[in-house]
């Protein structure tokens, strides 16, 4: 079957012969060609790939350190940012949180996220994570609480990692069940998001920035950034297809934030801010004012003086004579701009380039501080060529496309940002915010305590069946065994005395669901009772399977339920407990489960638990990977001991009769 | 122009930045080194994006080898 050969596909086929050329500029071209080109996510992951293969970072006018803080599925949206942030000459070395774990990171000062001491900290929360009911009978205190909930997160990595926090609004969702009256019904969830979007845009203090995402979902579109299909099958909160958009508009407050933002747009005259040749038609030749053609010019000259309004300089580069390029700002009524609106007025006939070269002398400003804007390709490519520093807008061939393709230009969304800063962060300090954030307590147990969780223990039955083997079968991370036992397997342990548990985990805000499953088995019918060091004994319950959901890692539900097994192994009259870790090269983060439990090293392979915890306190953040890892086995005599349970989950078991 | 097989190993090629990629009717996710599950939802989505098309939850999540989604994609555009 043939089909047409899609538009990107140029760009790509560029980038790769670019690569193997192994030339670190031209490839750095081509991925800022790939970036401004399209939105494919398939050519942007290709780009973000060649610039990790570009060793060194002498092509970037800065390197940063940025930690990205995920909500729910980051790692496209890391790639993407890695790629925009190339468009403003930055050079990203990432780390990105594990699914839904982005709260705890900042709470935990031992955390992954401390031990990368990020210079930036980007945070992408969903409206999901916000607690707000979809009509709250106490908006004004929900909507307090979440205020005080990310400033407090905020001021947090401030004080803790000194990083520039940058952070997405929420975007409300656009199925609403309440439908219109969600704008102003008090207390209903759309009206509490956006309001809670203004209260932090005045809230940001020093070093904080927002990114409005609504704005870029509304250039995505609907369908693009809520994509119900992705958001169930991988939990990618942004649609896919929208990734890009919002790495951009990341990319530029990043930009801004390390003070990288243009100062200057250069602009043309003739077809640029207005329609046809002053020195050919005359000024009353020209379409500016009448007409859709004429009404775009006039936008665009009110966009532009917008920007110059929010603190950029605006120059014209024309090539005219200079009292020609003059006379429709002296005679034309439709002119927005005026001529004291440009800190410069070029018009002549010298090489643009040459030109953009001596403004940049009389301003003291850097050529990386220019943008250009010309509606005539000929002139842009002889920028681009001779200054590769200054950014060159691709104007569209018609002016309606104008005001957009400024808009998107990276670089102009968020400039003033630094001036902007400095008013605020006195605002912030004199409410004395600062401090009173700074008391507020921060550890990793008082966020465990303050979460009151539960969990249930449910024997498997007909209602949790499927759950809990497509659990066993989908679970990588915290998997100890590997060992993947089907329905019929699970239903013939269980006859022969074996205990196959699901256990559910609820916090005061999220029922979480079915979220772990643990198997353990007799002596006489465990799977993996012939690897126990030294033999399995009777009276030995083995656990052959333990998967752990990565949506409650780190939230000690695993402890909880390894104290309810040793108890109910006990109850059963068993006399000890015995386990194995065994390395898949995925399964490192259940690696120390046993150790820190309090359990006891079976054989000569294992690791002291001392010294296993102190590895495991050493591996952060940078976790081995298990390849020079094996099998270890652990045991807990439940006569004389029992599990360590740090205690911050409550558990209740389900009875069997059910 | 071209065809709808040359596309998708296209879009392999790209995702899985393999550029000398070559995949048959059997190939499978454990043999193309770096087809792990977060590069399938890369791959399902940029060929969906690719040809416009979408395919069903099912085919989602059923699709085990590169012969079925080619098949799947001619299926949908045909």
């Amino acid at each position: 079957m043939s089909v047409p050969v899609p538009p990107h596909a140029a760009l790509v086929a560029a980038l790769r012969d670019a690569r193997r050329s192994g030339d670190v500029t031209a490839t750095v071209r081509a991925v800022t060609a790939v970036a401004r080109g399209t939105h494919e996510l398939a050519a942007w992951l290709s780009a973000d790939k060649a610039l990790a293969q570009v060793a060194d970072a002498g092509w970037a006018r800065r390197s940063l350190r940025v930690a990205v803080l995920s909500s729910h599925t980051g790692e496209q949206l890391t790639a993407a940012l890695r790629v925009a942030a190339a468009v403003h000459g930055l050079h990203l070395t990432t780390w990105t949180s594990g699914y839904r774990l982005f709260e705890q990171e900042i709470l935990d000062p031992g955390s992954e996220l401390h031990a990368f001491a990020p210079e930036v900290v980007v945070i992408l929360a969903d409206q999901r994570e916000l607690h707000f009911p979809e009509l709250s009978t106490a908006p004004e205190d929900d909507l307090a609480r979440e205020i005080d909930r990310w400033q407090h997160l905020w001021s947090l990595l401030r004080e803790r990692t000194g990083a520039t926090v940058v952070q997405a609004t929420f975007v409300p969702p656009v199925d609403d069940p309440l439908g219109h009256l969600g704008l102003g019904l008090p207390g209903a969830r759309r009206r509490q998001v956006r309001r809670l979007n203004l209260a932090l845009a005045e809230a940001v203090g020093d070093g904080v920035h927002l990114v409005d995402a609504e704005q870029v979902a509304l250039r995505a579109g609907a369908g693009a950034w809520f994509d119900a299909r992705y958001w169930y099958l991988s939990k990618n909160a942004v649609g896919l297809a929208a990734v890009p958009l919002l790495a951009e508009a990341v990319a530029d407050v990043l930009g801004a934030a390390v003070g990288l933002a243009r100062k200057v747009i250069a602009v043309d005259l003739d077809n640029t801010l207005w329609g046809g040749v002053v020195g050919e038609d005359g000024v009353g030749g020209l379409a500016l004012g009448d007409g859709p053609a004429g009404e775009a010019f006039v936008d665009i000259q009110r966009f532009l003086r917008a920007l110059k309004d929010r603190g950029l300089l605006l120059a014209v580069v024309s090539k005219n004579n200079d009292a020609d390029a003059r006379l429709p700002f002296a005679e034309h009524p439709d002119m927005v701009l005026t001529l004291d609106d440009f800190v410069a007025f070029e018009a002549t006939w010298d090489d643009k380039s040459a030109v953009l070269r001596r403004l940049a002398d009389r301003l003291g400003l850097g050529l990386d501080a220019f943008v250009f804007v010309d509606d005539n390709p000929v002139e842009r490519d002889g920028v681009r060529h001779q200054l590769p520093q200054v950014g060159v807008v691709d104007l569209p061939s018609e002016a309606t496309g104008y005001v957009s393709a400024l808009a998107t230009f990276p670089g102009l969304a968020t400039v003033g940002l630094t001036a902007e800063d400095a008013r605020r962060t006195d605002q912030y300090r004199s409410r004395g915010r600062a401090a009173e954030l700074a008391g507020a307590a921060g550890s990793r147990e008082d966020f465990l305590a303050q979460l009151a969780m539960t969990a249930r223990v449910e024997p498997l039955g007909e209602a949790n069946r499927t759950r809990i083997v497509q659990l066993i079968g989908k679970t990588n991370q915290f998997n100890l065994t590997g060992q993947r036992p089907g329905a019929a397997e699970l239903d013939a342990f269980v006859a022969a005395a074996g205990l196959v548990w699901g256990l559910r985990v609820a916090d005061r805000f999220d029922d979480h669901g079915l979220v772990g499953v643990i198997v353990a088995n007799p002596a006489a019918t465990a799977v993996t009772a012939g690897g126990v060091p030294g033999g399995a004994r009777e009276g030995d319950l083995v656990i052959d399977t333990w998967v752990m959901s990565c949506r409650v890692l780190q939230r000690t539900a695993e402890f909880a339920l390894l104290a309810e097994l040793a108890r109910a192994a006990r109850d059963r009259g068993f006399t000890r407990l015995v386990g194995s870790w065994v390395p898949s090269g995925r399964n490192v983060p259940a690696r120390h489960v046993f150790a820190e439990a309090g359990f006891s090293p079976l054989g000569d392979q294992a690791l002291p638990r001392d010294a296993a915890a102190q590895s495991a306190a050493a591996e952060s953040p940078a976790p081995e990977e298990g390849a020079a890892a094996t099998t270890t086995w652990w045991a807990l005599d439940l006569a004389s001991a029992r599990p360590v349970d740090p205690g911050f989950v409550s558990v209740t078991t389900l009875q069997e009769a059910s | 122009m071209s065809t709808v097989r040359d596309q998708v190993v296209e879009i392999f090629r790209e995702v899985l930045d393999n550029p000398d990629l070559e995949l048959g009717d059997g190939s499978v996710a454990r043999d193309v080194e770096g087809w792990d599950s977060l590069a399938h939802i890369n791959l399902m989505f940029s060929v969906e994006q690719e040809f416009g098309i979408t395919f069903s939850d099912r085919e989602m999540g059923s699709m085990v080898n590169f012969g079925e989604l080619v098949r799947a994609v001619e299926a949908k555009l045909g």
